[in-house]
């Protein structure tokens, strides 16, 4: 009885026109517009060296420290600055007007001065480097006219002064980068996508219960009637939802991968395993939206997609880094969102080396698919209704 | 084969079945009649313990019926109002998976599968989606599902709906052959021919509460005697619209 049921069910699954597009074609062509979108924004996240003029008179070869500075963040492939050096302030206004120039750095009293055009990003940086070259000389002129002894045991901060501003920088702070690779904001993306097509197995899960409900549905009635316990019906069904679910979203995890590009990690079973519980957690999930009787199929749908759509939102579908303000500020709700799981332990197989983490995910994702599952099954047993 | 004592049902304020008394024996077809929420529907779902029930005992195969009787929940075949099938399943699919959940062994359900389609005439619609289907196709189909475990028990409720005169003719001679090898069947329907054609017994319903049953012939006596002094000797020829209506009455119901 168990393999007719769940090998029946997977054949209805298949010939099912809306249950492919949902699960199989939606998800395929909303990974390959979130592609063309975010290739362009990756492409204008790239950070590019700021055109930038300096006036290198007298006032400015004067500043030994500046200098040296700017040469040093000019230099080597990954240079923050591309440094055009002109002898005269209007040879830089002239770059800056014809817009060759983000800005111009001169020296006038002994004070660094940045002008620029227009305001943006690159302008801000600029500033920022500026200002920074500013405070750090102050403080340690300061300090040196207070108390030049700890001015000099502070000759490190001093030789950050001498074209080193930013190793003072790396003193304090410092990338962790287990795996090798380069955190990245679009991945994050797609794996919240993979999480929403997971979580929209929700949809098995109302097929599920409303072919176990007599209420439900005529077909409920008469798989109600069966010798089989509702238990045996439930897990067939179930497992045939979790097959289906699985394939699906794993058509769209190897279209991600192979076509898309899109990084996964090293561990492709592993992936394979975050899908496998979150299509179980996603389907366990819609078997608890189908339970009451008095809501329409629509409204259970709308349901369905209403809290799968925030739970996405909560785990970065729509917005970067929201997923990491909520870890922050909510992490009971984040802990128990199993959108935000599934993109975690997507992210733990990218960026980090061991599987402490990806295995904390998965185990709260099965907890989450226990919890409700049993629900189910106790809401289900040995049923009779007021009304049908 | 069935026996219902003092069955009470409400839905609310509403008194769907008023101590509702039910002897059905072994081998009977056993026709339910009553006008729209006289209570047969109701009475049916209680029997097959889908619905809760207020009061009463109801045994079926000499056992209590409850959800969890499985013993005797595999005896009993449904053939219900609605057509109860998938619709991405082809005909025989549905068939099976139906017969499936009662016959585990694959061989013995794939010679039930053949039966049943042979007994609903659909051998030319068994690779049909029910889609496919016209109205009195996907009925015999319906039936075709909650027979074809060949259970000891069925129940069969309003299953000729919107089905036209010849496949209702072969549907009511499936139900007899049905009767033949040993089912005993209980039917409810609308179309008081075809109840008194097939059914060895009639029970009339109303308001949740038997108000006649006995065979056809009996039922007509009945009312004959009833009516006897009023008609001045005079008898015209009874059939069981009339003593359907002159029990429940001429007025329209919801």
């Amino acid at each position: 009885m168990f393999w007719n049921i769940y090998r029946k069910y997977i054949l209805r699954s298949v010939r099912s026109k809306d249950m492919i597009g949902w699960t199989l074609l939606f998800p395929i062509l909303l990974s390959t517009l979130f592609y063309f979108t975010l290739q362009s924004v990756e492409e204008d996240m790239t950070f590019h060296s700021i055109p930038t003029a300096v006036v290198k008179d007298q006032p400015m070869e004067a500043e030994v420290y500046l200098v040296q500075m700017l040469e040093e963040v000019s230099a080597g492939d990954e240079a923050m600055l591309d440094i055009f050096w002109v002898s005269e302030e209007k040879e830089a206004d002239a770059l800056l007007e014809t817009g060759e120039v983000q800005g111009y750095i001169s020296v006038e009293k002994n004070e660094p001065r940045l002008f620029v055009k227009e305001n943006g990003i690159y302008q801000t940086i600029l500033k920022n480097l500026l200002d920074r070259y500013i405070q750090i000389k102050d403080t340690i002129v300061t300090i040196a006219k207070k108390d030049p002894v700890t001015a000099l045991k502070l000759s490190g901060m001093t030789a950050g002064i001498n074209g080193e501003t930013f190793d003072f920088e790396e003193e304090f702070i410092r990338d962790l980068n287990l795996t090798g690779r380069k955190p990245s904001a679009t991945v994050t993306y797609y794996y919240a996508l993979l999480a929403m097509i997971c979580l929209y197995g929700g949809f098995h899960g109302l097929v599920v219960v409303e072919n176990l409900q007599a209420n439900l549905s005529p077909q409920g009635a008469r798989n109600t009637l069966s010798p089989g316990s509702r238990w045996k019906l439930f897990c067939a069904s179930y497992l045939g939802a979790v097959t289906v679910q699985f394939v699906c979203v794993a058509v769209s995890f190897f279209y991600m991968l192979l076509v898309l590009k899109v990084s996964f990690g090293t561990s492709i079973g592993a992936a394979l395993g975050t899908i496998l519980a979150g299509s179980m957690t996603g389907i366990a999930f819609g078997s608890v939206i189908a339970l009451p009787s008095k809501w329409k199929g629509g409204l259970k749908s709308g349901v369905l997609v209403g809290i799968s759509m925030l739970c996405c939102f909560f785990a970065g579908l729509m917005v970067d880094g929201i997923s990491y303000a909520v870890e922050q500020n909510m992490p009971v709700l984040a802990m128990v969102n199993p959108a935000a799981r599934i993109a975690d332990a997507f992210y733990c197989l990218y960026y980090y080396d061991g599987y402490a983490s990806y295995f904390k995910n998965i185990g709260i994702l099965l907890g989450m698919t226990a919890v409700f599952g049993g629900i189910c099954v106790m809401a289900t047993r040995r049923v009779q209704y007021e009304s049908i | 084969m069935i026996e219902v004592k003092n069955l009470v049902k409400r839905y609310g304020d509403v008194l769907a079945l008023d101590h509702f008394n039910l002897d059905v024996a072994d081998g009977e077809i056993f026709g339910l009649l009553g006008p729209n929420g006289s209570g047969k529907t109701t009475a049916i779902n209680c029997m097959l313990s889908l619905l809760k029930y207020d009061k009463g005992e109801i045994r079926l195969f000499g056992e209590p019926m409850s959800p969890d009787n499985y013993k005797s929940k595999g005896k009993i075949g449904v053939v219900m109002q609605n057509v109860a099938v998938y619709n991405e399943l082809t005909v025989e699919e549905n068939i099976d998976y139906f017969c499936g959940l009662y016959v585990y062994d694959k061989r013995r359900r794939r010679e039930l599968v053949k039966e049943a389609i042979a007994f609903a005439g659909l051998e030319d619609y068994r690779k049909f989606l029910p889609g496919k289907l016209s109205g009195g196709l996907l009925r015999r189909l319906n039936i075709a599902c909650g027979i074809a475990h060949k259970p000891r028990l069925i129940f069969m409720d309003e299953p000729t709906v919107a089905v036209d005169p010849q496949s209702r003719n072969s549907i009511l001679e499936g139900i007899r052959e049905l009767n033949r090898q040993g089912a005993t069947i209980i039917y409810t329907s609308h179309y008081m021919e075809e109840v008194e054609q097939l059914c060895t017994r009639i029970m009339i319903m109303d308001k949740g509460q038997a108000i006649a049953c006995g065979t056809s012939d009996a039922l007509k006596s009945m009312i004959r005697k009833r009516d006897a002094g009023s008609n001045d000797g005079q008898e015209a020829e009874l059939t069981l619209n009339d003593v359907f209506l002159e029990l429940t009455g001429r007025q329209l119901r919801d």
